[in-house]
């Protein structure tokens, strides 16, 4: 099966004035490509850590991380740069639109550093909206003009704009009703119909349960007792198909003292 | 890597979104823009007042004296065995009174060559200059200065020529057929001009030029032309070389341009404080604006923005609201000019001062726009490109 992301031993250790503090201590484990997978665990378990690395946005202390097929750590920032321009799609808890844009200009933007041509833009913001189910008479209105649903459906078609290999949603529905967030990760099921790779990062099990898989994280390590796959329940009828085994979810928890020899050392 | 069209479109967006502050913001570039334009557009014209009425041959000019005399012949050897000469007009200097039905008023009197006000540049603005005729008959007419006419006659736009002036303690009828354009600075201005010969015959029976102004021919240099001149008079006339006076115009021209670079210089950098305030005031605008758009920062950060982007994203802002600040500096720089140049016109009518501006002006208040919206852009900028986007992302 093609990789996505491919993710090994990886560790991230904060350091500050206080001692440091290891956030991930070799968390390991693969996303096939059109996988939906949730990354779920409690507040400080390291999730968010491990979504801003999945992101390119942070690089691991220590481990290996392949997107689709690129050594991440071999990149400098432009490249890294390059890389979430053209290769990721991030979903935020607070959408984070440019709130004086319209909706277009908002889901227009990741293009702007990217290579596209200036005419293609609109269409494919276009194109991106409605695959994220939002109606068009919404798509000149500023973005604080609209409803929080509807933000974070712009929130997910400017993830979708680049058509990249992954979106990272970070808890996507955190700021909705449940019912609006119910139809926000509906639309994230459709998109993973479509062959999307989609990671989500959320505390909530129920949200979890929408994923073909959930990878449980804590205290800075995937926890493979509570690493599962949900059973999916559409319609009140288990589907067999889709309740997947997990894929091989390795952790490897290394002493503080023996990663900061390892990282002096170079890895050798 | 943004475009160019995509960083001025989001520059433009983001000086739109704050308008009022932007405008406060520029305040200071505007003020400093415009005293500074203002300043040197009120200095050039000055400049361009003094130099334009000694007229533009005079920095051509060599003035001439010997200890004897100089006359016509005198003139056609030199100019024939000196060259670098383009012309040679010579002048007899006399003092005379003017009779008018009120009172007596005492004037310089020039006696001059019939091409002296072409080789002087000098102006006559209404009339007609001196005839070969006049000198030969040694005729009874008269140039007037500015001043002469609104003396004599009053009224300085009345038309006087062909009026009689009454010259000298005998009070000679002498016709006035012209009047020449100099301002107050100069002696044009109050001055009567009468034909060399006219002069010798018929108002002091001395004969010779006390001054002979030799108009340097295109191409040669002055000083050395100078330098020839004296050591050919004094072997023409047998003297040592000191006792030839003669000088050139340009030196005088060259350090009225070095006092007036000078002067501008110094008011510019007294103007030039408030540009610097206004670049505090942007640099200010721009911090407050980087801690405001942390979370976009973050945002662009994740979108794929390279830190150069964001580098580039601020610094357009700050280039962008000093060159806005320029373009209202220009406006009211030059207005304030015109003003205060029309203000000097309503107050001294005879001098005739205009306000310099030039494309120069322009170009001085880009370049300085953009050097102060990068000086003072460039902190705010590298700030925000710096940003974690991790911790942007998280800001509240």
């Amino acid at each position: 099966m093609d990789k996505v992301i491919e993710v090994s031993n990886l560790h991230r250790i904060y350091e500050s004035a206080a001692g440091a503090t290891p956030a991930l201590r070799g968390v390991s484990f693969s996303v096939d490509r059109s996988e939906f997978v949730a990354i779920m665990g409690p507040s400080g378990s390291g999730k968010s850590t491990l979504m801003n690395i999945l992101g390119c946005l942070d690089r691991p202390t220590l481990g290996e991380y392949h997107l689709a097929g690129t050594n991440v750590a071999s990149l400098d920032d432009n490249q890294l740069a390059d890389l979430r321009a053209t290769s990721i799609g991030f979903v935020f808890q607070n959408f984070n639109l440019l709130p004086r844009a319209t909706v277009l200009r908002n889901v227009m933007l990741p293009l702007v550093y990217t290579t596209c041509p200036r005419a293609e833009r609109e269409q494919r913001a276009r194109t991106a909206l409605r695959a994220a189910g939002l109606e068009e008479r919404f798509f000149e209105h500023k973005s604080n003009e609209i409803s929080g649903g509807q933000m974070q459906r712009v929130a997910i078609a400017r993830a979708l704009v680049n058509n990249p290999e992954l979106i990272l949603a970070d808890e996507p529905t955190g700021n909705l009703d449940s019912a609006t967030g119910e139809k926000v990760l509906k639309t994230l099921q459709v998109l993973r119909s479509q062959s999307r790779t989609i990671v989500l990062i959320t505390h909530d099990e129920e949200v979890a349960s929408h994923a073909d898989r959930i990878l449980y994280i804590r205290d800075g390590l995937l926890d493979d007792e509570k690493s599962r796959t949900p059973v999916y329940i559409p319609d009140g009828l288990v589907d067999d198909e889709k309740s997947r085994t997990p894929v091989s979810l390795g952790a490897v928890a290394l002493p503080y003292e023996l990663v900061k020899k390892i990282k002096s050392s170079g890895g050798k | 890597m943004m475009g160019i069209r995509d960083l001025l479109h989001e520059t433009w967006t983001s000086i739109l979104a704050n308008k009022g502050r932007s405008f406060l913001t520029i305040l200071g570039i505007i003020i400093g823009i415009a005293s500074v334009i203002a300043m040197t557009s009120l200095v050039g014209g000055m400049r361009n007042m003094l130099i334009g009425e000694l007229g533009f041959n005079q920095a051509r000019i060599i003035q001439i004296s010997a200890p004897i005399p100089l006359n016509d012949k005198d003139l056609e050897t030199i100019q024939a065995g000196l060259p670098g000469y383009e012309a040679m007009a010579g002048i007899g200097f006399s003092y005379t009174t003017v009779t008018t039905t009120t009172e007596q008023e005492g004037y310089m009197l020039l006696g001059v060559t019939q091409n002296y006000f072409e080789v002087t540049d000098t102006k006559v603005s209404s009339g007609r200059g001196f005839t070969d005729d006049d000198l030969r008959q040694s005729a009874r007419v008269v140039i007037i200065g500015r001043g002469v006419n609104h003396d004599v006659f009053g009224d300085e736009s009345a038309p006087s020529i062909g009026s009689t002036l009454y010259l000298g303690s005998n009070q000679e009828a002498y016709t006035v057929i012209g009047i020449v354009s100099g301002d107050p600075l100069t002696g044009a201005y109050s001055q009567i001009y009468t034909p060399m010969n006219t002069l010798q015959d018929r108002i002091t029976g001395w004969y010779g030029f006390d001054t002979v102004f030799g108009l340097v021919a295109e191409g040669y240099d002055i000083d050395e032309v100078l330098e020839r001149t004296i050591s050919f008079l004094a072997k023409y006339q047998g003297v040592e070389e000191d006792m030839i006076f003669a000088y050139s115009m340009k030196e005088l021209i060259d350090q009225l341009n070095l006092m007036m670079t000078a002067f501008s210089a110094v008011l510019t950098m007294i103007a030039s404080i408030s540009l610097f305030v206004g670049g505090i005031g942007i640099m200010n605008m721009m911090l407050t604006s980087v801690s405001e758009r942390t979370r976009e920062i973050g945002l662009r950060r994740s979108l794929g923005a390279r830190t150069s982007d964001i580098t580039q994203q601020f610094l357009a802002e700050s280039v962008s609201l000093c060159l806005a600040g320029g373009f209202f500096g220009l406006i009211f720089g030059f207005l304030g000019a015109l003003l205060v140049a029309a203000a000097v016109g309503m107050f001294i009518p005879e001098a005739q001062f205009s306000a310099a501006i030039g494309i120069e002006s322009v170009v001085i208040a880009v370049i300085v726009c953009v050097t102060i919206g990068l000086a003072f852009g460039y902190y705010p900028a590298r700030r925000a490109a710096k940003l974690d986007p991790v911790d942007s992302l998280r800001y509240q």
